[in-house]
């Protein structure tokens, strides 16, 4: 009797996940916290900043000074693929750092922001 | 003659899974909306760049403007749904002829905030925005 309760609860968790798809993508590396709290304005030099953080994604030049910029991206996507109806969301947020060196070489400036952990499983496709 | 209540609820299930067959709805949306309500506090010739920093969140981009720097925030929600009208011919043809009306809107947009060469807001802006199209919307004409 045991045994067909398990078959039928197993059955049934299969016909109720049939056509799940559940899917995460990334780009980039996360951004570590505790490397980023490391870099000293007035002090981090370009090559420290790299020993923490890994060469930039991007380098921009602005108001005579040079920029590094390193970002993230992390996605989730839900998706319900029934024999009728599709459903597919995807939601992707971004990290980003910049960090500031004036023109003797020493961090002027770090902006930062994280984004990613807010990111969520949504399937419904309507609302926010 | 009456139809039995019992198979107008049975018709009326067909009816909706034959309207509904083939039905295809996606979204991806990128990142936060920035409001206008949520960027008042920023005013031309006082507010810094790490006071919008700490309530916007750091910029996607950054680049060089003729006045000195300027900050990108950029988010999207695309939108994307289908009907295919030929999908419930599944049901009893071997045969499914694809009859499609799909739309996708992409509704992409930026906020930008440019500063002068010390740093403070010079001028802000919104990129040109239509309203955006309901989830919904696979009419493609």
């Amino acid at each position: 009797m045991l045994r067909v309760r398990l078959m039928g609860l197993l059955v049934l968790a299969l016909v109720l996940t049939q056509g799940c798809v559940v899917s995460r993508g990334t780009l980039g590396e996360p951004l570590r916290e505790e490397a980023i709290t490391q870099i000293k304005k007035g002090v981090s030099t370009t090559s420290e900043v790299v020993a923490l953080m890994g060469a930039p994604e991007r380098i921009v030049r602005g108001n005579e000074r040079e920029i590094f910029h390193y970002y993230y991206y992390d996605g989730k996507s839900p998706a319900l693929l029934l024999l009728i109806v599709n459903i597919m969301r995807m939601e992707v947020k971004s990290d980003n750092l910049y960090v500031f060196f004036g023109r003797n070489g020493l961090v002027e400036e770090v902006l930062y922001s994280k984004r990613t952990p807010n990111v969520q499983f949504k399937l419904w496709p309507f609302g926010d | 003659m009456a139809i039995p209540m019992k198979v107008g609820h049975c018709l009326l299930v067909v009816l909706c899974l034959v309207i509904l067959a083939g039905c295809s709805l996606r979204r991806v949306v990128v990142n936060d909306v920035i409001s206008p309500q949520r960027v008042t506090f920023i005013q031309s010739g006082s507010t810094t760049m790490q006071q919008v920093v700490s309530r916007l969140g750091a910029p996607d981009e950054i680049f060089e403007s003729e006045f000195g720097l300027a900050t990108v925030y950029e988010w999207s929600d695309t939108k994307f749904s289908a009907i295919d009208f030929g999908y419930a011919a599944r049901a009893f043809s071997p045969y499914s002829p694809s009859m499609t009306l799909a739309r996708t809107g992409i509704d992409k947009e930026q906020f930008q905030v440019h500063y002068d060469a010390q740093g403070i807001v010079r001028t802000v802006g919104f990129i040109r925005h239509e309203e955006a199209v309901p989830v919904l919307w696979f009419w493609p004409f």
